[in-house]
């Protein structure tokens, strides 16, 4: 498919899309097969870490392209993806690192010191040579970003943008600044006068009793609730 | 690799269907499908994932399988509507 054809496919797919459409859309993500099929295993052997392909669905496809309207189609970047989950810093800093080695990288997206709305990960823009992201993520930002999914499913997309609820916002914020905290004292704690150090295990064991004890004080217990 | 198709109702966070295919190929078929099927319903999403092992997909993507794994079963009351 050229250029253009894909972005008239992007212009048909913003209004109202169409059975022969979605088929048009599949062919278009065909093309991104060889990626799925020969080089994220042999990265995944190469890096010695589990790597999750996945394919934009045609539903946020299209919710994007009627979000950023008018982005063309053939600008999207995630069309095609994947995601990466490892314990520590240090591990996605490795990660991150050797990914840039071994593939023409068009932008390494760091949201650890500049998160996006308390989204915190490292993301690789990758050209090889169709547009290909790589999600890099911790387990405790993945366990935040889960959350904030599964808050966004509840109270719409805007959440990820900090709309939506007021108190729900303040509780993943708190999350997210309490993450980052617990991962400047795994990397950085030894550093400190006190030698205040945390692993990922007590990251993690801490993360779930701030999760309680924010959710019981926001209410962002309820807000879960999906029976209302 | 193997590859998994999901249809997820955002609406009530819930995973209606899941299968596992050896064949990527087959998963894709089937993807196209159930998009098609799925063209009229704005909160459903067909997700198809693909790994080298089952186990690395319920960790990347457990917000579809298990919401203990989201550390999240305090939150979801057991009475609550959610996935499985």
């Amino acid at each position: 498919m050229t250029g253009a054809q894909i972005d008239r496919l992007g212009a048909r797919l913003r209004t109202a899309p169409e059975a022969d459409d979605l088929r048009e859309l599949d062919a278009y993500r065909a093309t991104f097969e060889p990626i799925f099929a020969t080089t994220i295993p042999k990265l995944a052997a190469e890096l010695d870490t589990a790597i999750v392909a996945r394919h934009k669905s045609a539903r946020s496809i299209l919710d994007k392209l009627v979000r950023n309207a008018p982005t063309r189609l053939s600008s999207v970047q995630d069309i095609a993806g994947a995601r990466i989950v490892v314990r520590t810093i240090a591990e996605q800093d490795r990660i991150t690192a050797e990914l840039c080695a071994r593939i023409e990288t068009t932008q390494i997206v760091d949201r650890r010191s500049f998160p996006t709305y308390g989204y915190r990960a490292v993301h690789v823009l990758a050209r090889f040579p169709l547009p290909f992201e790589f999600q890099v993520r911790t387990l405790a930002q993945h366990r935040w970003a889960q959350l904030s999914e599964r808050l966004a499913d509840k109270h719409g997309f805007d959440l990820k943008y900090g709309g939506g609820p007021s108190h729900v916002v303040a509780a993943l914020m708190t999350m997210s600044r309490f993450v980052a905290d617990n991962e400047y004292l795994q990397t950085a704690g030894r550093a400190r006068a006190d030698g205040a150090t945390i692993d990922t295990d007590e990251a993690m064991e801490a993360l779930e009793r701030v999760t309680t004890v924010v959710s019981r004080r926001t209410g962002i217990l309820e807000a879960l609730r999906f029976d209302d | 690799m193997i590859s998994v198709l999901i249809a997820y109702d955002r609406q009530t966070a819930t995973t209606t269907l899941e299968r596992w295919f050896e064949d990527p190929l087959e998963a894709r078929r089937e993807r196209l499908l159930l998009e098609l099927e799925s063209i009229a319903k704005p909160d459903v999403e067909v997700v198809l994932l693909e790994a080298t092992s089952r186990a690395d997909v319920l960790v990347t993507h457990a917000r579809y399988f298990d919401r203990a794994a989201l550390g999240a079963d305090r939150l979801f009351p057991p009475s609550a509507k959610g996935p499985v």
